[in-house]
């Protein structure tokens, strides 16, 4: 983890919203409308929740590979209004790394692992509304 | 010569000189920017650069965030001296300039992508700070979640960390708007202090910073 300015630097890591994001810009609470900006706040825990399930997934599924949990103000996420995350798995500007992502092996091995980690979370909180 | 063909001709005109005058006036316009370009380039006299601070102004402690080299946590903070000058903003541009200079230890590595340079900043009275760079800081960036993360909160953390009149930071990038750095940080709303990305506890925080906060 951490800063690489060289451009072929590989990295996995998992990424739920920041949590306090956008907190500033409301100065009231009851809003009639949710601000586009704070949709991910409808599934903040759950987002957390499923990314914590994700990393153990991969983590069991992949050996040697570190998948840690972080939090940052991603545009992706910002107005999401169901449970969700970023996964980086490599980078395709690293040969070494290239290799591994392009083999069918492991591109099967980590599709099954991701559905089997959405399908335990769904299982989960089924029931609940997130 | 029927009259409905008649009025299709003088439409006709109309809109033709209507046209002719638009395209008359853009190439006006066009010719006077290319004008002005070659007499900024050939102009010899630039304005003087306004000092930062005064020789009266004392020195003043401050904590600059780059990324940590070893990856144990994403930002670390390397001690140093800047002059309190009474204004914000120069406060801000000799911060930011250390910034841009990047670290003098090796266990730090620099912030920002090659040849990225500020070109202006802004202080609002509501204490948001707009930092507008140049388009290196993009077009330069190695791209990932985690590298934009650091460039981004090097910056937001450097300035609202050490000078208390700056809650949050809002950047520009080339004078503009822009919804992300490379692609994964949102920027269209102002960013504010994040130390949990960092190796200082909020208990550490300068004196003057939790007195702005308290009020």
């Amino acid at each position: 983890m951490g800063y690489s300015p060289d451009k072929s630097e590989s990295s996995s890591s998992i990424f739920v919203m920041k949590d306090d994001f956008g907190g500033s810009m409301t100065s009231t609470s009851g809003h009639l409308f949710l601000p586009w900006y704070l949709g991910y706040r409808t599934s903040q825990a759950a987002s957390l929740q499923i990314g914590k399930l994700m990393q153990d997934e991969l983590t069991k599924a992949i050996p040697g590979w570190k998948f840690p949990l972080h939090s940052a103000p991603l545009a992706v996420l910002t107005s999401t209004t169901m449970p969700a995350l970023v996964l980086e798995i490599g980078n395709m500007n690293n040969s070494v790394n290239v290799q591994t992502l392009v083999d069918p092996g492991f591109q099967n091995r980590l599709a099954n692992t991701i559905a089997a980690a959405v399908q335990r979370f769904s299982e989960n909180s089924a029931g609940s509304s997130f | 010569m029927p009259r409905h063909i008649k009025i299709a001709l003088i439409v006709l005109a109309i809109g033709f000189a209507v046209s002719l005058g638009f395209f008359v006036d853009i190439v006006g316009r066009v010719r006077s920017m290319v004008v002005n370009e070659k007499d900024t380039a050939e102009n010899p006299f630039t304005a003087p650069k306004t000092p930062l601070y005064k020789p009266t102004d004392p020195p003043m402690p401050v904590k600059i965030f780059f990324p940590a080299a070893d990856g144990s946590i994403l930002l670390s903070t390397e001690d140093s001296t800047i002059f309190k000058s009474a204004e914000v903003v120069n406060r801000a541009k000799q911060i930011l300039e250390k910034v841009e200079r990047g670290p003098t230890l090796g266990t730090l590595v620099p912030a920002l992508p090659k040849d990225a340079k500020v070109d202006d900043i802004f202080v609002s009275e509501k204490g948001t700070a707009f930092i507008d760079f140049n388009s290196s800081i993009a077009t330069n960036h190695p791209g990932g979640v985690l590298n934009e993360q650091a460039t981004i909160y090097s910056i937001v953390n450097s300035l609202t960390y050490n000078i208390p009149e700056i809650q949050e930071v809002k950047m520009l990038i080339s004078g503009s708007e822009k919804e992300t750095l490379a692609g994964h940080i949102l920027l269209l709303l102002p960013l504010q202090m994040d130390l949990s990305i960092t190796n200082v506890t909020p208990d550490h925080q300068p004196e003057a910073k939790k007195v702005a906060q308290n009020k």
